[in-house]
């Protein structure tokens, strides 16, 4: 459609002028005129809803919300085009078979060989070692591994080597959804564990001897206490109210040392609706200040941000202060105590806190346990009453830690919103189905590509420069204070509102200070290069004086080409020197042209999704001059395309 | 008036001083006429092997004096106006009452000539130092300069209400003189900060507003905004605002020369029960009105957060004179450029000049223009936060900055990453010079 207006949220009067095309993956608005022809790509699987608004003398307005928080008002010139459009998306946005999703088309032109290695960089088994098990108190259990006792489970999980199959199948019965206590994460150094599971049913009186010889196996495969802890993460009312349908929480009088503890996380219901007022909040015209903090304060967003934290607080102190072994659930064990369980890993172990330990670990507590990412993000048309934002929500405990430990993280804040932006996108299959299960059936592996080796080929893009692996904050368990004075909560705009970009800082110090480390590196490695000559020329000086003054003139021809020399030496095997030298955009085809970008709206990707207008304001403009090497700069252009993308046909 | 007179207890022994996010430590407590110090017995119950621990408190820092006693001892809270608050458990229940209404006597002393900056003489520094290190007329003469060789250009001007009254009263001077301003063609703002309302109501009283009759070629606005947008916009307008020497000179130019009246302003700050009619934190909003400029465009100021508190702290309670009394005249009848040391002079010592300077900055010829949405706008951590928490992770984060800015250059980095856990753990080394 021609002629479409797209609207700037912050000021209606900024719109442009453009093309609107819809194709099979994608809505793609292209703005006339302009040189660096700037696009807006919207993936199909991005779009939560659609709204034909009424018409008025200048079109017929269509707004469509995205997932991953974009908000598109367009203007349409004819009312039967954008009946038209909007029909058409509706259909496009609400895909009902796995098959009709992006990452089935998604060609990133690897070959089958590099497609397998993608999907091995996240080993679990390997990850098991290195948390030191099996070993004397935990081994591998193979009884689920047709299925057959839980389908929403792995078909392998660590389970105590005192749990033989029966008791384990036992236990598995009087549990919701058969989903029965496996290990989520063994600190070894005190042999303290981490367990998970879902709601028992007990009902008001019923007992499981199996369910209470599992608990006593977990509370004995940590010598050094005497005590199990069983944290209930839901509200007490909710817990008691799930016993009048046989469900429940655990007696105290019936297992054998346990202490019992609530913390109340509310359920996926609270939690989306929660969303939905802070998104309204968000979307304000120019809002007041007390508009904008009721609103937050009421949607109640930061309040279920910070008892999750607290409940990984908790967690992680019992298991790294006390030495006492968790099991944590809630009711199916797959929303609250993922959240809860990966939040307290992530306090206790630095290596989650890497950018690969990150990936691991949300293999491990979130796509190996069955969280329900196709209903959770409504991937597949299905109930809105199971979308939720509960990934979102542990993906915002990590940002608002790294706002307070800002030395502790390997990884950046653009990682997380790449990985939540994906979780939705449907590009990569790491994420579909609800379960294990599923994607096997899918054959998921073979047919789709993996994110996090994509993440991982980009990860200079991803790094914090703030990040030492010998600094202080990188070491043992991150101690959160929970008192609110010393822990501050904080509005992610950079999530919430990240497409405003005229909301965020016009400068991004990790980026500089990037650029700055990756110099200063280069800048080391071309010194050494160049003692190591300095050194043999002066070698062969003195050992030929005869042929001195050519030695000299080949001297100068090397000298000339240093640089590339030196790299092709460095560890990250550089090809070339522009496309070692601190570029942020290694998705712009042209790659001599990507100069430093520093400024936020032009902060680079490898989606071209993530990449939307920037605005030109002034005191912007400059910045991306703002090179430490002082060399030749250019502006950049929001258009850069992943080559991966061919879908754009016109 | 003696300070003697108002010291009833000078001294009192094993007195446990204690503050958020520190150990308490007992020792001894001693009141001077214009400080507070708190020495921990050295062997004694501090922690072992730090030697003395000492605390100096300015005490015209302190806002409010709270006592409460039990048994035979008592317990003081002192809330500072840096925010700053310490509790003190004295022995002896005259002792706490002598030492707490001692502290209340020094700290409402109101004469400024009484102040501790006519007392202060730091070695390192000269009195005539610093204060003319901005003289107005070189500041006019550059401008007048600039619209020479570059024409005319718009320009900001400041003053107070015409003075209308009920009767509508002109005054052909001052219609003249905004006349000058512009060309025949030209039009110009006049920016009311005050609600429409409020000025209406000005005239009762003497005041009001210009009528569009008599100043034919101004647009007169009404914005709800204070005097301090004045000096914000020239942050925004103009680089040389944004350096070190620059935003000193603003301060000087804006706020202290146009007699922004500091002395009834910061007299108390926000424990106080006072509550004095005239005091309002205007210049702690200007400040933080220039962090959320810091955050959003963190290259462009050449200054750090550090300098923001640094001058907080100083307009409320400061061995220097800067920003002593409410205007040119009183400084001149208190003498303050002859008896007193200017902050500026402290500040631009090249060792001290160090310490406030941004890592990160590199000139920005262009306008600096702010987001203003709400989502934008930050708590101001470092401020209000300062002594409720540690700031050690930060800290740290931006010790990490300046080491990758700056390279390694050890000295910067030793003085910049401990800025505000230092200066709470070892309040002696923040107050120095002070002695």
């Amino acid at each position: 459609v021609e002629n479409v207006r797209l609207l700037d949220r912050l000021s209606s009067r900024k719109a442009t002028l453009g093309t609107l095309y819809l194709t099979a993956t994608h809505v793609i608005f292209v703005e006339n005129g302009s040189e660096t022809r700037k696009e807006t790509w919207v993936l199909h699987s991005q779009i939560s809803s659609i709204e034909k608004q009424a018409t008025t003398a200048t079109g017929c307005p269509l707004l469509i919300r995205c997932k991953n928080f974009q908000v598109i008002q367009l203007v349409i010139p004819q009312e039967r085009d954008c009946h038209d459009v909007y029909i058409s998306l509706i259909r496009l946005a609400r895909p009902v078979k796995y098959e009709e999703l992006y990452c089935f088309s998604f060609n990133p032109k690897l070959d089958k060989e590099e497609r397998e290695q993608g999907w091995k960089l996240v080993d679990l088994n390997e990850e098991y070692n290195r948390m030191g098990v099996p070993n004397n108190y935990w081994q591998i259990s193979d009884v689920n591994r047709d299925y057959g006792v839980c389908d929403s489970y792995p078909t392998e999980m660590y389970v105590p080597k005192s749990a033989t199959a029966h008791i384990i199948v036992g236990s598995s019965k009087f549990r919701s959804r058969r989903r029965f206590p496996a290990l989520s994460y063994y600190c070894k150094d005190n042999n303290a564990s981490i367990c998970r599971s879902s709601q028992p049913l007990s009902g008001f009186s019923a007992r499981c001897l199996e369910d209470e010889q599992m608990l006593q196996a977990i509370r004995k495969a940590n010598p050094g206490s005497d005590f199990l802890y069983v944290v209930d993460t839901r509200p007490k009312l909710n817990a008691m109210a799930n016993r009048a349908a046989g469900k429940g929480y655990e007696n105290e009088d019936n297992y054998s040392n346990i202490k019992f503890q609530f913390i109340g996380i509310e359920n996926i219901h609270v939690m989306r609706n929660s969303l939905q007022k802070m998104l309204e909040v968000c979307e304000l015209k120019s809002p007041s200040m007390s508009d904008f903090l009721w609103g937050l304060e009421n949607s109640g967003w930061l309040k279920h941000i910070k008892a999750i934290m607290d409940a990984g607080i908790f967690i992680a102190k019992a298991v790294a202060e006390e030495g006492v072994s968790v099991l944590v659930h809630c009711s199916d064990g797959w929303d609250r105590t993922a959240q809860v369980c990966s939040v307290a890993s992530l306090l206790l172990d630095p290596y989650y806190r890497t950018m690969k330990g990150f990936m691991v670990l949300i293999e491990k507590d979130w796509v190996s346990f069955g969280h329900k990412f196709n209903h959770r993000y409504g991937n597949l048309d299905g109930d809105p009453k199971e979308i939720s934002p509960v990934i979102d929500q542990f993906i915002e405990c990590v940002w608002q830690l790294m706002e307070q430990f800002p030395c502790a993280f390997e990884f950046n804040e653009r990682f997380l919103i790449h990985i939540q932006h994906h979780i939705y996108s449907c590009q990569f299959g790491n994420f579909l189905c609800n379960s294990q299960k599923e994607r096997r059936e899918l054959k998921i592996q073979e047919r789709t590509y993996s994110l996090w080796a994509h993440l991982w080929k980009n990860r200079a893009d991803y790094l914090n420069p703030l990040y030492r692996p010998d600094h202080s904050q990188t070491q043992g368990t991150l101690r959160p204070r929970m008192a609110p004075c010393n822990f501050l909560y904080k509005f992610w705009s950079g999530m919430y509102n990240r497409f405003e970009k005229g909301l965020h800082p016009r400068q991004s110090v990790t980026d500089y200070l990037m650029a700055v480390k990756e110099e200063t590196q280069q800048l080391e490695e071309e010194l050494e290069v160049l003692r190591e000559r300095l050194a043999n020329l002066q070698k062969s000086q003195l050992n030929d004086n005869k042929v001195k003054t050519t030695q000299q003139d080949r001297s100068k021809q090397f000298g000339l080409s240093t640089s590339n020399n030196s790299l092709a030496n460095t560890p990250q095997e550089y090809s070339s020197d522009l496309k070692s030298f601190p570029s942020r955009s290694p998705s712009q085809g042209d790659e001599e042209d990507s100069a430093l970008i520093l400024t936020q709206d032009n902060l680079k990707s490898s989606d071209p999704d993530l990449s939307a207008n920037s605005d030109q304001e002034s005191g912007v403009e400059d910045l991306s001059c703002r090179s430490p090497s002082g060399g030749g700069c250019l502006p950049s252009e929001d258009s850069g395309k992943d080559s991966d993308e061919a879908v754009f046909l016109a | 008036m003696e300070f003697s007179e108002l010291i009833k207890t000078a001294t009192v022994e094993s007195v446990v001083l204690s503050c958020a996010g520190l150990p308490a430590v007992k020792g001894t407590l001693c009141i001077t006429s214009h400080q507070l110090l708190h020495s921990s017995c050295p062997g004694g119950d501090a922690q072992p092997g730090t030697g003395t621990v000492e605390l100096w408190l300015l005490i015209r820092n302190v806002d409010a004096v709270e006592k409460r006693l039990a048994g035979s001892s008592g317990t003081i809270t002192l809330r500072c106006k840096d925010l700053k608050v310490l509790q003190l458990e004295i022995p002896g229940m005259e002792e706490c009452l002598n030492i707490a209404s001692s502290i209340e006597a020094l700290s409402s002393v109101d004469s400024v000539m009484m102040m501790y900056p006519f007392f202060y003489r730091p070695q390192s520094l000269k009195l005539e130092e610093g204060w003319h290190l901005f003289p107005l007329e070189q500041y006019f003469q550059q401008i007048a300069s600039q619209v020479s060789r570059e024409g005319r250009h718009p320009v900001m001007l400041r003053s107070s209400q015409p003075l209308m009254g009920p009767n509508r009263k002109r005054c052909r001077e001052d219609e003249m003189l905004l006349g000058t301003v512009l060309d025949e063609e030209d039009r110009g703002f006049i920016i009311d900060t005050r609600s429409a309302q409020a000025a209406k109501q000005a005239r009762m009283t003497g005041g009001g507003t210009e009528p569009k009759s008599s100043y034919p070629q101004w647009k007169r606005l009404h914005r709800p905004l204070e005097r301090l947008v004045t000096a914000l916009a020239q942050v925004i307008l103009d680089p040389s605002c944004r350096t070190l020497v620059g935003f000193q000179g603003l301060l000087e130019r804006e706020w202290i020369e146009a007699g922004h009246p500091f002395h009834l302003r910061c007299s108390r700050s926000a424990y106080s029960h006072a509550r004095l009619k005239q005091e309002a934190p205007l210049f702690l909003l200007f400040l933080d009105c220039v962090w959320q400029l810091s955050r959003q465009f963190p290259f462009s100021l050449e200054f750090s957060e550090r300098l923001l508190l640094t001058l907080f702290d100083n307009a409320y309670a400061s061995v220097y004179g800067t920003f002593l009394c409410n205007n040119e005249k009183e400084r001149c009848l208190c003498k303050v450029k002859e008896n007193t040391h200017s902050l500026w002079a402290w500040l631009n010592q090249p060792g001290e000049r160090k310490k406030y300077l941004n890592p990160l900055y590199s000139h920005n010829a262009l306008v600096i223009w702010p987001s203003v949405e709400p989502q934008s706008i930050q708590l101001w951590q470092g401020l209000f936060f300062r002594w409720v928490r540690s700031s050690q992770y930060l800290d740290e984060a931006w010790t990490e900055i300046q080491r990758l800015a700056e390279g390694n250059e050890p000295s910067v980095k030793e003085s910049a990453g401990k800025r505000l856990s230092q200066s709470l753990s070892a309040p002696a080394a923040r107050t120095e010079n002070e002695r």
